[in-house]
């Protein structure tokens, strides 16, 4: 089972990815439903009562869904290799320029090492690749206490903050 | 130079725990070896040859000597007892045990040094001009920008996994000695009709495989939107810059496949959006890293005259002082390279015991700082003229005071085979070899200014591209090539370098030098520089001669 580090804590949630093949009509945990692929489930999003979100690959064009971001209360932002960084430039995108206040989750090869700066581009929470360990990730939230730049966490540079002696 | 605060000082302390945690999660075997590899190489560690190997950030080369020293005791403590010094301004340790990297670290952060970003597809070290500060063709003093995109650039978290490395260097000079033209970006300092400071923003430059020259992307950009404009360029790289072909990853590519038209207005359009944010840079941060960088107190002198001072000195000072020496902003202050590039050194390297001394007569001479250039010298920055024989004298007695600097074996070199796993061929005993061949240092001073570069490889570490004469190594069938060009240049008007012909083997390449530089002498008019003469001939009489049939 999938864990999920959400709010300082980790815990199981099953997701799955929809395909517009296959459908597993059973499933109940979260739903993620591809960008690219949104007008073939329409009618699954009104009927669907279990938690469902919007499924962006990391080479995905985020300005062309700026309409519906506002319709889901989760946006996950895939990572097919965690050295690829477009999701941050994309994360980053969705909570300046669209002001998207919803759940941003990292999916796919998220590790420990990686979590503090997706968390710096506005995630909020992360799929964590089965093999991290939880406590570790947790930690990882604090690596540093100090920024130098502004991010979506917080637009203030140090350059704003700094008391000069 | 820039002394850190509490906040500086926190934050690489800081870092050197998080590298402590990751590498103990490493050897303990909680970390995957592809996992660790990007970690350890945004700190400057990789696995060479032989060894790992740590470089160590020397932001826009400017060294205290207390670093120096620091940097002495820890190639003592935990290496070989030697450092060597980077195209990048950067320096590296060739032997040090990766379980002793975090104690390097926190060694290093108490003299508020890191090795930070010093690899990996990140913004790596801003570097600029050797001579910042006291140059008599400076414009804009560019070190209080390189050390604000330096804290800009520090672990900046959108950024951290770009298609490829990054580079930026920054000029505020006349004559660009920082090779901001073969940049990933090139910030050029410059006031504009009302005195202003303002920044001319090139980008998509390189070497490499596919070696290319910057385009303007921007004419001026206002100081407080210098970093947004820098986000916005990285953003556009990092969204659409390749990632499937680490060939063609690099931001130079993107570039040219959009056009630098449409690469700018792309740029132009997500800097339009994020411009008015709280990232625009306040007067009054310009004006506290400013501080830290305005000019010693000189004192009043008088400019000495070179020839009678030459005369006073031993055999062998007039021409030091005529290639090392470089004139400063202040009357009766001089600028002295140190090259090290001494026969029979490593291209860059330089002992312990040297890095000693060096501490000691820069204290002594230079208000305690030292520069790193991309030529892979050091600096003396701030040096009474009156006090040159002196310390040619002292830097005589260790080997240090070679005339060559901006001559033939003067050479910009990478480790090449000996070290780095990437090399297809070695680079340092080719050095040697025509170190040895020319040793004439009569002649060296005839030939005049030239750059002469050796990379190992195509990742082209020392810039062979724009090197006057550029050799690169490359491998036949297991056998050491060695192929030549001729042409390139580095400074503004940069070119770059055109192959005369097939490869040579590595005995072949100090004789067919000497024959490119009699084509030079025979052809050179009056004054010309190498380059220059290049630059009018071509290079028919270069290949001509040097594949000449033997009558």
């Amino acid at each position: 089972m999938p864990r999920l580090l959400k709010n300082n804590e980790v815990f199981e949630d099953d997701y799955q990815i929809l395909d517009s093949e296959s459908e597993d009509l059973a499933f109940t945990g979260t739903l993620l439903i591809p960008a690219r692929e949104l007008d073939q489930h329409e009618k699954l999003l009104e009927q669907k009562q279990q938690p469902t979100g919007l499924f962006l690959d990391s080479d995905d064009n985020v300005e062309s869904y700026a309409d519906i971001l506002s319709s889901f209360d989760l946006i996950t932002i895939n990572f097919p290799k965690f050295i690829d960084g477009r999701g941050y430039s994309l994360c980053r995108i969705l909570r300046d320029r669209y002001h998207y206040k919803g759940d941003i989750r990292a999916v796919g090869d998220v590790l420990i090492d990686q979590i503090f700066m997706l968390q710096r581009c506005g995630f909020s929470s992360y799929y964590l690749r089965e093999d991290q360990k939880a406590e570790d990730a947790i930690k990882a939230l604090d690596t540093f206490s100090l920024r130098y730049q502004g991010s979506s966490d917080d637009p203030e540079p140090l350059y704003r903050k700094r008391k000069v002696s | 130079m820039y002394k850190y605060d509490e906040y500086d000082q926190r934050i690489v302390d800081e870092r050197v725990s998080q590298f402590r945690d990751q590498t103990r999660r490493y050897l303990a075997g909680e970390i995957a070896e592809d996992d660790f590899l990007p970690l350890r190489l945004q700190n400057g560690l990789y696995i060479q040859r032989f060894a790992p190997m740590l470089r160590i950030a020397i932001p826009y080369g400017l060294l205290n000597t207390r670093q120096v020293r620091r940097l002495s005791e820890i190639s003592r403590k935990y290496d070989k007892g030697y450092v060597h010094f980077t195209t990048r301004q950067n320096v590296q340790l060739n032997w040090p045990l990766l379980e002793q990297v975090p104690e390097i670290l926190a060694d290093l952060a108490e003299v508020e040094m890191h090795a930070v970003q010093t690899s990996g597809a990140c913004i790596r070290n801003t570097t600029t001009d050797q001579f910042a500060g006291v140059a008599r063709d400076e414009i804009v003093d560019p070190r209080p920008w390189c050390e604000i995109i330096r804290q800009w650039s520090t672990f900046h978290p959108e950024f951290a996994f770009l298609p490829r490395k990054f580079k930026i260097a920054v000029c505020g000079s006349e004559e660009d000695r920082a090779a901001t033209m073969v940049h990933d970006i090139g910030v050029h300092a410059f006031r504009n009709e009302n005195g202003n400071v303002r920044f001319k923003i090139l980008a998509g430059g390189g070497l490499g495989r596919t070696p290319m020259v910057a385009s303007v992307i921007r004419e001026s950009i206002e100081p407080e939107h210098l970093l947004t404009y820098l986000d916005a360029i990285l953003r556009v790289y990092n969204r659409y810059g390749r990632r499937d072909n680490k060939y063609k990853a690099r931001i130079k590519i993107l570039v040219k496949a959009m056009t630098p038209e449409v690469f700018t207005e792309k740029v132009e359009s997500e800097w339009e959006q994020i411009k008015d944010s709280a990232s625009l840079l306040p007067e009054a941060e310009i004006e506290r890293v400013s501080q830290h960088f305005i000019d010693p107190e000189y004192k009043g002198l008088v400019d000495q005259d070179f020839n009678d001072l030459a005369l006073q000195a031993p055999i062998g000072f007039h021409s030091w002082l005529k290639q090392n020496v470089f004139a400063h902003k202040k009357p009766g202050y001089c600028a002295v390279t140190v090259t090290l590039k001494a026969t029979g050194e490593a291209p860059g390297d330089v002992s312990a015991e040297q890095l000693d001394v060096i501490a000691d007569l820069a204290d002594q001479f230079s208000l305690g700082e030292l520069r790193v250039s991309h030529e892979q010298n050091l600096i003396f920055a701030d040096v009474e003229q009156t006090a040159l024989i002196e310390l040619w004298e002292k830097l005589s007695a260790v080997g240090l005071a070679t005339a060559n600097r901006g001559l033939l074996t003067d050479m910009i070199c990478c480790p090449g085979g000996d070290f780095c796993a990437l090399a297809n061929a070695r680079s340092i005993p080719l050095a040697e070899e025509i170190q040895r061949k020319f040793d004439d240092i009569d002649f060296l001073h005839d030939v005049g200014e030239l750059d002469l570069n050796i990379s190992g490889c195509m990742n082209a570490c020392a810039h062979h591209h724009v090197g006057h004469i550029g050799i690169l190594g490359v491998d036949r069938k297991g056998i050491e090539y060695y192929q030549v060009q001729v042409g390139g240049s580095a400074s503004k008007g940069a070119t770059l370098g055109k192959i005369i012909g097939p490869s040579f083997k590595r005995e072949e390449i100090p004789d067919v030098l000497e024959k490119i530089l009699n084509v030079y002498i025979e052809q050179r008019r009056e004054d010309e520089l190498f380059i220059d003469t290049c630059q009018r001939i071509g290079i028919t009489p270069f290949k001509e001669r040097v594949y000449a049939q033997a009558a």
